[in-house]
């Protein structure tokens, strides 16, 4: 009788505490659900349970980035007898929406999904569906604006514009190397020699990709540049 | 109030001469390894693995020292009778068990500190700079260790079994995290009778995901921060107060 009182008691004062709690502090419900892959599902619902939804979306993003670096055939075989970007990588876009799914807050995985579908893969349909998902989760990131922009000045065919739009996300450090090449390359293919030169020493000094790195080093070479 | 401080301390000596700096050590030595594995792995997004990872390993690892300590410490003194010789002496019952957990908080938050520290130098060789959010999450994973191990202390008086305390702690642990998506399932349901139960058990649970101070890193968003801490503290007391009538009640 007497442990049931203390128990009566317990759940009494985590009830007013809990309460107080959520009318001092009332915690956003997440209403756009979650998406959980397949092949995660059962990880993912562990890290959720411990509380780690961002470590969660980050081995999201390197299965992503495991997933685009593996060469791919024409049937969407990962195989290694062609070379890197020759693939469809049909899950490109659904893995990055999985990746917002459970941390909306992550927009690296969109931005990086969104351009390797729109300047790599040469489908800015399938990227902008990214970028809107994207909106969905977090409306107020300008970022997600400025990439489908770019995306869709690109899909005109207008180089110039898509630069006017990517220059002033080169100067943040979370803008993935890919799209900073890209940028590089399309101010060297216009003629902005000296440009296109300070981005690429940017990427062979300071990125964390080895393998931008390197082609970097390549680019400035190719265009006789001092590392 | 010195006799808890020497209780305390007394705990506090104990834990370190036992596992919580252990565990630290390998704490290091896996963050090193995997370390050297996200870096190729995470590309650009290096640093942010390495802080994420880090910190859940440093909650994970703090959560469970904490825990088997909360669990055992006064089941064990109580199995083994050293508690009477404590209790034999000028000592209250809720002077021992302040003291104890009191001991055992401050080892779990020292081995959670060192973790930290070598963590941030890791950190720092990687060429990250510091971000005050850093401090707010490894606040919020003290937090959350504590109030859980509040309730363990409680279970373990409670149930005086190791394993139920431990367990029963353990998915209450897991429900806290999921609080906003049972709110949400709660919200959704089409028969609010028969989502009472949840309702309720959703009013009782500790709201750990307010905790998870971890989450809001990227928005930088703490305004409320101060607000979960606080929750935590009065969660925690009122447990630690309910273990100690247990404990006063309790016959050996």
């Amino acid at each position: 009788m007497e442990r049931l009182a203390i128990l009566a008691i317990a759940l009494g004062a985590g009830l007013g505490l809990n309460g107080a709690l959520r009318r001092l502090n009332p915690a956003p419900v997440d209403s756009a659900g979650i998406t959980l892959a397949h092949g995660s599902a059962v990880e993912n619902a562990a890290l959720f349970s411990l509380g780690m939804r961002r470590l969660a979306a980050d081995l999201g993003l390197i299965r992503l980035l495991i997933y685009y670096g593996t060469p791919e055939d024409h049937h969407g075989h990962h195989t290694v007898a062609e070379h890197f970007g020759s693939g469809h990588y049909p899950e490109l876009g659904p893995r990055a929406m999985r990746i917002l799914d459970l941390d909306p807050s992550f927009s690296y995985a969109p931005i990086y999904s969104a351009g390797a579908l729109a300047f790599n893969l040469d489908r800015p349909e399938e990227a902008l569906a990214v970028l809107r998902h994207a909106l969905s989760r977090d409306p107020g990131n300008p970022e997600y604006h400025r990439y489908a922009g770019a995306i869709g000045f690109h899909k005109k065919g207008d180089p110039r514009k898509v630069l006017e739009l990517l220059e002033p996300a080169l100067e943040n450090e979370a803008t993935p190397t890919m799209i900073k090449h890209l940028a590089a390359f399309l101010f060297e293919r216009s003629g902005q020699r000296e440009r296109a030169v300070s981005i690429y020493r940017e990427i062979a000094q300071a990125s964390r990709d080895e393998g931008y790195r390197r082609m970097a080093q390549e680019a400035l070479r190719r265009l006789g540049a001092e590392l | 109030m010195s006799r808890l401080f020497v209780l305390a301390v007394n705990a506090w000596q104990e834990n370190l001469r036992g596992r919580f700096f252990l565990l630290s050590f390998f704490f290091g030595l896996i963050l090193l390894y995997v370390s050297l594995l996200l870096g190729i792995l995470a590309a650009d997004q290096e640093l942010r693995v390495l802080v994420d990872f880090g910190l859940a390993l440093i909650e994970i690892i703090g959560l469970a020292g904490a825990l088997f300590g909360a669990c055992t410490a006064l089941l064990r003194e109580i199995e083994n009778k050293t508690i009477y010789l404590v209790l034999s002496r000028p000592v209250r019952r809720w002077e021992l068990l302040v003291g104890r957990f009191l001991g055992l908080m401050l080892s779990a938050w020292a081995a959670m500190a060192v973790m930290g520290l070598f963590h941030l130098a890791l950190l720092f060789l990687k060429g990250w700079s510091w971000e005050n959010a850093y401090l707010w999450a490894w606040l919020g994973s003290c937090a959350k260790v504590w109030v859980t191990a509040s309730l363990g202390l409680f279970l373990s008086l409670f149930s005086s079994s190791v394993m139920t305390a431990g367990a029963i702690a353990a998915i209450l642990w897991t429900l806290g995290h999921f609080l906003p998506e049972m709110r949400a399932l709660i919200a959704r349901s089409p028969d609010q009778a028969a989502a009472l139960p949840m309702q309720l058990l959703s009013l009782v649970i500790p709201d750990l995901q307010c905790l998870n101070l971890r989450d809001k890193i990227a928005a930088s968003s703490f305004d409320q921060a101060w607000l979960g801490l606080g929750y935590a503290a009065l969660y925690s007391l009122v447990w630690t107060g309910l273990s100690v009538w247990l404990l006063k009640r309790k016959e050996f």
